[in-house]
């Protein structure tokens, strides 16, 4: 009759050496290093995002994954046209808009055509538009204005406004 | 596997859970569990039973103190008491088919005196009403206070990072 035991050892064996590998101190290094360098390049400088909706369309699709840049504006202000991730309560479900406009403007959509400082702001990305009317807002020193590219929807069912810089976690890249 | 490495590895372990535990404290993890548990309450499976549905509106009213502030604008209506809080809750379950949610975010920070605490979160509501599905996202605000030994939401609002504009009348 066969004993299992030593397959069973050797299993165990294989799985460990698997993990472990030959020096076990090595490879707990090299999982705290990666742990080290993974989780800040991830949270703060490459901010992966997956879209949920379709506030962004055409621009981003539902389901579409991305990277945003953590760091940018750390050297530089947000500019109208950047695409950027908004904080909720966190940074694992964040808003995704584009800056329509920065500090010290007066911004208003008025029958769908964005307007800063009253002049009209042509928006290449935006396919089609809903008759968009909303009073204007003046942007304090620290305050942008954002809203998605798809203006087919009704503006009440669209998350859109002011937002404090401190909100803005990034810019998308792709 | 050496004794060496085994120590390392299990001093590496120890130094985590102690980590673990130290950020999960009783108070912490009796929040976190009536948190789960409102959450659970709140939504509603398609097979859920009329029994079923009045014990979750009930877990969620008494979820909250008798003087809660429950402000859940732009979603609901501005201000909710408590008292309607089981009978709204009902009336949702009896509107949809199934609500599920997701949590994400979620940060607690508990006072110093234990007596409060303060709950952020975002939560995302998978609704399903007639065959047609509804994505809600929203931040949310929630203070927590100890009274009698358990802890109660004694004010829960929707957190907006965006402040949406004013509608210019046609």
């Amino acid at each position: 009759m066969n004993d299992p035991a030593p397959t069973s050892r050797s299993a165990f064996s294989a799985l460990i050496f698997l993990f472990v590998g030959r020096r076990p101190l090595r490879t707990l290094i090299r999982i705290l290093l990666l742990i080290a360098i993974g989780v800040p390049l991830f949270k703060f400088a490459l901010i992966p995002v997956v879209v949920s909706g379709d506030s962004m369309m055409p621009t981003y699709q539902d389901g579409q994954f991305g990277f945003a840049n953590g760091l940018i504006y750390r050297f530089r202000d947000p500019l109208p046209g950047d695409i950027v991730v908004i904080e909720m309560a966190g940074r694992q479900t964040m808003y995704l808009k584009r800056i329509l406009a920065g500090p010290g403007d007066r911004v208003f959509f008025q029958d769908g055509t964005l307007m800063v400082n009253d002049q009209p702001v042509m928006e290449p990305y935006v396919i089609m538009s809903n008759r968009w009317r909303t009073t204007e807002e003046t942007l304090g020193p620290t305050e942008f204005f954002v809203a998605g590219d798809n203006r087919a929807m009704p503006e009440e069912w669209h998350i859109m406004g002011v937002v404090d810089r401190a909100y803005i976690a990034g810019r998308v890249l792709f | 596997m050496s004794g060496k490495h085994v120590g390392v590895i299990l001093l590496v372990i120890a130094v985590v859970g102690g980590f673990w535990y130290m950020r999960h404290d009783r108070d912490a993890r009796q929040i976190w569990r009536q948190f789960d548990a409102l959450v659970e309450a709140a939504e509603k499976e398609p097979g859920d039973s009329q029994v079923a549905l009045v014990r979750k509106s009930r877990t969620v009213q008494s979820s909250f103190t008798s003087n809660a502030v429950i402000r859940l604008s732009p979603i609901f209506i501005p201000e909710i008491e408590r008292r309607e809080l089981a009978a709204l809750v009902f009336y949702f379950h009896g509107y949809i088919d199934s609500v599920r949610i997701q949590v994400s975010d979620r940060r607690l920070t508990i006072a110093d005196d234990r007596q409060s605490a303060d709950m952020r979160f975002t939560a995302r509501g998978r609704l399903e009403r007639a065959g047609r599905r509804e994505i809600n996202t929203h931040a949310f605000r929630m203070e927590w206070v100890k009274h009698e030994g358990d802890w109660l939401i004694d004010r829960v609002e929707v957190h907006q990072s965006i402040r949406p504009p004013g509608r210019s009348p046609e």
